[in-house]
């Protein structure tokens, strides 16, 4: 029973490290870009491409690419989440009231983390018993933490009491990276190995592929969708904390705007919204994309109506060229 | 038959949600809900949102989505105000045309490029809003004629809202169009099963092209509304749209999957967020306690239309098998 | 055949009840529309008014367009249905919100706006408005940057809120008033949106002082979470935050703070409870027909090193 699965499996991704490797170079059109995009930018700006920048460009980019990872792993199950904007916030504000309340680094960093988690599982129960449509159940739970992020805050600003809760988002290790990026790059190796060389992994592109098929072929789908929104809860949660962090406080609304953020690095790394095809390692240059191109139209100065424009055709055309890619490869 | 009937149990959520607000309220807030001026107040701020649940609501049916609505708005809205020293209706003109071209770029993006229409919108979105701001240079303007804003702000019989009047005809044009002519059965086809489609000789990519057209035209259309409601432009305007029209469409009966919508079931669901939102004010409701009721409102529905077409699906699939037995 | 009857049975309802709304009692009422309460200073005024009202027994009912100058307009209108005794607006949209005022005008109900003023083409149709205009408190920041700066040449950052929001678009076109009337020669290098976020702002700072590694003399980031992320950003790239003079607005504890140990080099004290006071009071001298004038303005008070200990207790 198990080998058969096991083969049946095998047949939907990729399992030797060589192709391992291949599996992540097969989105060409997106890592071209980026290679593009960096020498451009190196050409344009002579401030680009200084140790310094590169490393404030991933300090910026280390937030939303925690909550893109979540975000990846969902969207491969063929599934996403809304409403990881007001988590973000959510997270942050139970940590900030935790720590006014006098509570431990870890208890209140726990009672973040497990706040995100709770509405991950709120829109994994409700999404997996009802088969309802996932874009407005995890829109329904985004209003529903903004109300209650509103409540709790009184729309004031809060600030973190502790001062060691501060350097997970601000802290360096050795004086060079920040830690939040090495947890961005970290998080984003360890799901992409997971996602190519477990069973876990290639259950969660079986169900985006085709769900009846991975019920026949004996994946508990609702336990991997339910552990899917139960950790892309958990990583907006944890972009929470390093973002309040970093800020040193917290409002109701401080991730707004970051949900479509993070679909669209994923997308632009090349995972895709139906689900079956993607991985972390995609959005990783998906992200540096979206980073580099916002470094660069500040680098230049570039007023924010054309940076708008700059960035809708850029996005345009990545997206274009992958499709157009996508059928020469047919 | 078995289609109708699915159809009114999808709709019948909405109807119940619709009366159930339209009770509770009455009830509860009786001379201040249903007075006549109050329920002007309803009609006309849903004026500006039935359009944009409309143009949703045709690119759901056909399977994609529409995410640059709120730009077309604003952008619309600025044109209609800015080119009124050259002429109003001929702003009036332009804005529309605005929406159009949109529509159609839109509608190649998703076909002839093949990019998902989730992101192909995101972007295009993205661009107009880009415009919108280099055109304004990120300001607002007053309009110049106060005869146009009899279109969004006036009265027919001094009683209905000219905006709901015309957004009221549109509605039925459309309806009429996806009820009775072949290309409104073909995008019920195409998002239904965009492959069988094909097959059955239904040109699919025209027709997207198509639905995302009135989908950029409608959402030009609430922003000459606005502009003329509101006498002036804003940058400020159509931020927030598309999600709310979302909700509407699917509320009314539409799926993210495609082949289903209705006209009508948008126009209850609009009504209905339009009288919940009324409705709250009235009460009393607190802002911070209304964004959350909404939403378990949202919820609500949601799970209950899941549940009822999980329920439906069940039986379809009893009868299938009864059929073969 | 269903729809079409249950839809003819509502039609009947509606014109059932049509009878006006009215207002029963002698108590005050004062309808309020803000521009968006997801806002510190709206907690602030909101608080302000509460305290007010009950002090002259009034009710004051609130709704939130949440930045939507449509929804806004609505709300307006709904006040005006229900009858309210005096109308106060905090305008999303100074242009789009003249119609609706008018409408109030007409209706007879009198309309206070406060904290962001209707544009002048707007103002006969408002008795009066309280607060601190945002072009005023631009001003007092453009003020405070010539008494340090007095004639240098220097390079400023502008890091501001949503593209092409009032508040924003006055606060710098203050700024540059102070700065025309005093002939002073300053530059500015760049003026970049961060839509209130205290982290895009940071983010920003950090790139712009990637950018201009020649050095940046004075940043105004339009409000104090902004400007406070802009100290952090500065601390975090390794630099001394009294080599950039930040100014901000608003008042905020934490800007305050970071005035007294010389962090920040200033910032325009909004007095955001006051003018809730101010508004429940004018309200009520409107109401028993007094006249009131034209502007009441609250102060705007530029708070820097200097004087930071007199107001610190106001700071919010």
């Amino acid at each position: 029973m198990e080998n058969k699965r096991h083969s049946e499996l095998a047949e939907l991704s990729n399992t030797s490290f060589f192709r391992f490797t291949k599996n992540i170079l097969i989105n060409y059109s997106a890592l071209i870009i980026f290679v593009f995009l960096f020498v451009f930018a190196s050409i344009l700006s002579p401030e680009f491409l200084t140790i310094r920048n590169l490393l404030n460009i991933l300090w910026g980019i280390s937030v939303l690419g925690i909550i893109a990872i979540g975000q990846t792993v969902l969207m491969i199950t063929g599934n996403f989440d809304m409403s990881v904007a007001y988590i973000v916030g959510l997270s942050g504000i139970t940590t900030v009231m935790l720590q006014i309340h006098g509570a431990s680094l870890f208890l209140s960093v726990a009672g973040g983390l497990l706040a995100g988690i709770a509405v991950g599982a709120l829109n994994g129960l409700i999404i997996i018993f009802t088969n309802a449509n996932a874009f407005l159940i995890t829109l329904g739970t985004s209003s529903l933490v903004y109300s209650i992020n509103l409540i709790l805050t009184h729309a004031k600003t809060w600030y973190a009491t502790n001062e060691s809760f501060l350097i997970l988002g601000r802290g360096k290790f050795h004086g060079t990276i920040h830690y939040s990026v090495l947890i961005f790059f970290f998080m984003a190796l360890i799901i992409e190995f997971i996602l190519r060389n477990t069973i876990l992994g290639r259950s969660l592109f079986s169900i985006g592929l085709n769900i009846k098929a991975s019920k026949f072929s004996g994946i508990k789908v609702n336990n991997i969708k339910f552990g899917a929104y139960l950790f892309c809860g958990f990583c907006a949660a944890l972009a929470g904390l390093v973002m309040t962090a970093r800020t040193g406080s917290t409002v109701a609304n401080a991730g707004v705007g970051l949900e479509f953020d993070s679909l669209i690095v994923s997308v632009l790394g090349g995972t895709s919204l139906s689900g079956g095809r993607g991985g972390t390692l995609r959005t990783i240059v998906g992200i540096l994309i979206l980073g580099l191109i916002n470094n660069l139209l500040i680098l230049l100065n570039v007023q924010y109506e054309a940076q708008q424009i700059a960035k809708g055709l850029i996005f345009l055309i990545v997206v274009c060229a992958d499709g157009i890619l996508d059928t020469i490869r047919r | 038959m078995i289609n109708k009937i699915k159809q009114t149990v999808l709709q019948q959520n909405v109807i119940l949600l619709f009366l159930f607000l339209l009770i509770f309220f009455g009830i509860t807030k009786g001379n201040l809900f249903l007075n006549s001026r109050n329920l002007q107040n309803i009609a006309r701020q849903i004026s500006f949102d039935i359009p944009l649940g409309m143009a949703l609501t045709s690119v759901l049916i056909v399977g994609g989505i529409d995410l640059s609505i709120g730009s077309v708005m604003s952008m619309a809205a600025a044109l209609t105000i800015r080119f009124q020293t050259h002429g109003t209706y001929l702003a009036v003109i332009v804005a529309l045309l605005f929406g159009i071209c949109i529509g159609v770029i839109n509608g190649l993006l998703v076909t002839k490029g093949k990019v998902v229409p989730f992101i192909a919108t995101l972007g295009s979105m993205t661009l107009v809003k880009g415009i919108m701001l280099t055109y304004t240079k990120q300001r607002s303007f007053a309009g110049i004629d106060e005869d146009f804003t009899f279109w969004g702000d006036g009265s027919l019989f001094k009683i209905i809202p000219t905006p709901f009047i015309i957004v009221f005809f549109v509605a039925l044009i459309l309806h009429i169009i996806l009820k009775y002519t072949s290309f409104g059965r073909d995008i019920y086809a195409i998002g239904g099963n965009s492959e069988a489609a094909f097959n059955a000789g239904i040109n699919v990519d025209k027709n997207k092209i198509i639905a995302y057209t009135i989908s950029g035209f409608l959402a030009a259309l609430s922003g000459v509304l606005l502009a003329s409601r509101l006498n002036s432009s804003s940058t400020q305007i159509g931020l927030d749209s598309v999600n709310w029209a979302i909700a509407s469409a699917i509320i009314g009966g539409a799926r993210m999957s495609g082949g289903r919508g209705s006209i009508f079931g948008t126009l209850l669901g609009v009504a209905s967020l339009g009288m919940l939102n009324n409705g709250m004010n009235l009460v009393g409701i607190q802002t911070y306690y209304q964004i959350g009721i909404r939403a378990l409102i949202l919820l609500t529905v949601v799970i209950s239309d899941a549940i009822s077409e999980t329920r439906v699906q069940k039986t379809l699939q009893l009868q299938s098998y009864g059929n073969r037995i | 055949m269903k729809k079409q009857s249950l839809f003819l049975i509502i039609l009947v309802f509606c014109c059932i009840s049509v009878f006006p709304a009215f207002a029963a009692d002698d108590k005050l009422d004062i309808c309020v529309v803000h521009n968006n309460a997801d806002h510190p200073s709206i907690t602030a005024i909101v608080q302000g008014m509460d305290d007010e009202a009950a002090i002259y027994n009034a009710n004051v009912t609130y709704f939130d367009p949440a930045l939507d100058p449509q929804k806004q307009a609505s709300m307006i209108e709904d006040c005006i249905s229900r009858n309210a005794d005096v109308i106060v607006v905090n305008a999303v949209d100074p242009t789009a919100v003249i119609a609706p005022m008018k409408k109030a005008y007409e209706a007879g109900i009198p309309v206070i706006t406060h904290n962001a003023d209707v544009a002048a083409e707007g103002k006969q149709y408002r008795r009066t408005f309280v607060g601190s205009q945002s072009i005023d408190q631009g001003y007092s920041v453009g003020k405070m940057m010539i008494e340090k700066f007095g004639n240098k040449e220097a390079k400023v950052v502008i890091i501001g809120g949503n593209p092409g929001q009032t508040d924003y678009v006055n606060r710098v076109e203050g700024m540059k008033k102070a700065w025309a009337e005093a002939g002073v020669n300053y530059q500015i290098i760049s003026d970049q949106p961060a839509n209130w976020s205290k982290d895009k702002a940071m983010t920003l700072m950090t790139d712009l002082l990637t950018r201009f590694p020649s050095g940046i003399d004075i940043v105004y980031a339009v409000d104090d979470p902004m400007a406070i992320g802009v100290i952090e950003a500065i601390k975090a790239a390794g630099l001394n935050t009294s080599d950039i003079a930040v100014y901000g607005t608003n008042g905020n504890i934490d800007a305050c703070a970071a005035i007294k140990n010389g962090d920040m080099a200033g910032t325009a004290l909004q007095m955001s409870y006051l003018v809730g006071v101010y508004t429940v009071r004018a309200a009520y001298d409107i109401y028993k027909g007094r006249i009131v004038s034209d502007e009441i303005l609250a102060p705007t008070v530029p708070i820097t090193k200097d004087n930071i200990d007199k107001w610190y207790s106001t700071c919010w």
